[in-house]
């Protein structure tokens, strides 16, 4: 899955490689990046996941970061399934733009406390932005590593 | 219908709403008393020695008697140890250390100088006793003081002033992971609450990660005592220090993960002192070397 991530995305966001990190387990992710206590992602030994930030190298002020989140599951229905989940738990107060059965085209975007975030459901897989400064960041992330993902025949 | 307690997520700890979220779910509309509480202030002292501790993590007793002193005295406003004591618990009282025991524990040295302050100040030695462990002995104590070691910890956070009364509750397993937060109902129970005179946070060796198993990558001589009678105050100095910690190791921020919720319910939900760091006054005497405050 580390091989999936590109390095560079529009030439102006870079991967943090000394940053990124493999994990099965919500109780890894929480002291990697705090999303909740409880697992929303519904992660289990039969899952792969990784954390993978994104900077964004202005020359001026501090770096800006978006933090990406990309999880493999046993199949789509369990992907679909934790989307849902992960989308009552983190974002109650928002309306599903799409549902996680719909939102094969395009990303879902949703403006934060700390910055816009965007998800997708790609195949047996769940693709999360957080973090990112602008709507299109964070589509621009997205759509970089779907591409990958599905060049290297992971969308299925 | 059982209410569920409600999903606690990174939003809320940014929004800096977990008072929020978990107040009415846990004590019903008792929020507002934090507030009434908000023009006063705590003070936390930071005492520090170069000399304290050594490379080879050797320790100078005779420097930890002059930062015990130093903090005494500055946390009472008392000329002297004993007025300082004195001032805190009575020579009748049956008084319990708390350190940790386990798990990077507090140094023994640190709670031998203390014992001995206290036979100094003329508490009885058999007055003093070991009262870390199980609700058994704080039931058994007329007051408290709580010598808990800095230092993060991978399932709280913190795990330090607030986590070291866990065994009081009887059951710590129900005090880890979301529950975290509710660590600050042990310092309510009835044979708890109140007799916390003094917070004395042994800051000589902390741990900024991967707490509470010690990893030396995270380690480093800080030499200091860290005090004050408000918990939550000591405890948001000591969180301070380790974040700042954090961020010096990465060169970047490095935030606590998991947040430690236990802080910020401890002051907005339990009541037990501020977490807000323009109610707490720092007052820091002696080396001055990355003191991250």
């Amino acid at each position: 899955m580390v091989k999936i991530l590109p390095l560079e995305i529009g030439a102006v966001w870079n991967l943090r490689m000394d940053r990124l990190s493999f994990f099965r387990s919500h109780l890894v992710l929480i002291s990697i990046y705090y999303l909740s206590h409880e697992n929303i992602l519904d992660l289990d030994l039969s899952a792969e996941a990784v954390s993978a930030p994104y900077e964004f190298i202005s020359g001026s002020g501090d770096p800006k970061r978006s933090q990406f989140l990309l999880v493999q599951y046993e199949n789509r229905e369990r992907a679909r399934q934790a989307l849902n989940r992960f989308h009552d738990a983190y974002l109650p107060g928002h309306k599903k733009e799409k549902t996680a059965e719909t939102a094969a085209d395009s990303p879902s975007l949703f403006k934060l406390e700390d910055g816009w975030m965007a998800y997708k459901l790609i195949g047996k897989h769940i693709a999360i932005v957080f973090e990112s400064p602008d709507p299109e960041s964070a589509r621009a992330i997205l759509q970089k590593n779907e591409s990958n993902l599905l060049k290297k025949g992971g969308g299925s | 219908m059982k209410d569920k307690m409600p999903v606690l997520t990174r939003r809320d700890f940014i929004r800096g709403t977990i008072g929020v979220t978990l107040g009415a779910s846990v004590v019903g509309l008792q929020w507002p008393r934090g507030e009434a509480r908000a023009a006063a202030t705590s003070l936390v002292t930071v005492v520090r020695d170069k000399n304290a501790m050594d490379s080879a993590k050797n320790i100078d007793i005779t420097v930890l008697e002059k930062m015990l002193v130093e903090t005494l005295t500055k946390v009472t406003g008392q000329k002297n140890t004993r007025d300082a004591w004195l001032s805190l618990v009575k020579t009748d009282d049956v008084i319990g250390l708390v350190p940790t025991d386990h798990l990077n524990p507090t140094h023994d040295e640190v709670v031998d100088v203390v014992k001995n302050s206290l036979i100094d100040a003329g508490i009885p030695k058999d007055r003093i006793r070991d009262a870390q462990g199980g609700p058994r002995n704080p039931k058994k104590c007329d007051a408290l003081i709580a010598i808990p070691g800095l230092k993060a910890h991978w399932l709280t956070g913190i795990g330090t002033v607030l986590k070291n009364y866990i065994l009081y509750s009887g059951s710590p397993s129900s005090y880890h992971r979301s529950n975290s937060f509710k660590l600050g109902e042990i310092w309510n129970l009835p044979f708890v609450k109140g007799k916390t005179k003094l917070v004395l946070v042994d800051s000589l060796y902390p741990l900024c990660d991967k707490g509470p198993q010690p990893d030396p990558r995270y380690q480093w001589n800080y030499n200091g005592f860290i005090a004050g009678t408000d918990p939550v105050a000591v405890e948001t100095v000591c969180l301070k220090i380790i974040t700042e910690k954090r961020k010096v190791i990465r060169g970047e921020p490095w935030p606590l993960s998991p947040p430690p919720i236990c802080v910020e319910a401890a002051d907005k939900v339990y009541g037990l002192g501020t977490s807000r760091m323009e109610q707490i006054q720092i007052q820091h005497y002696g080396w001055e070397h990355e003191l991250l405050l």
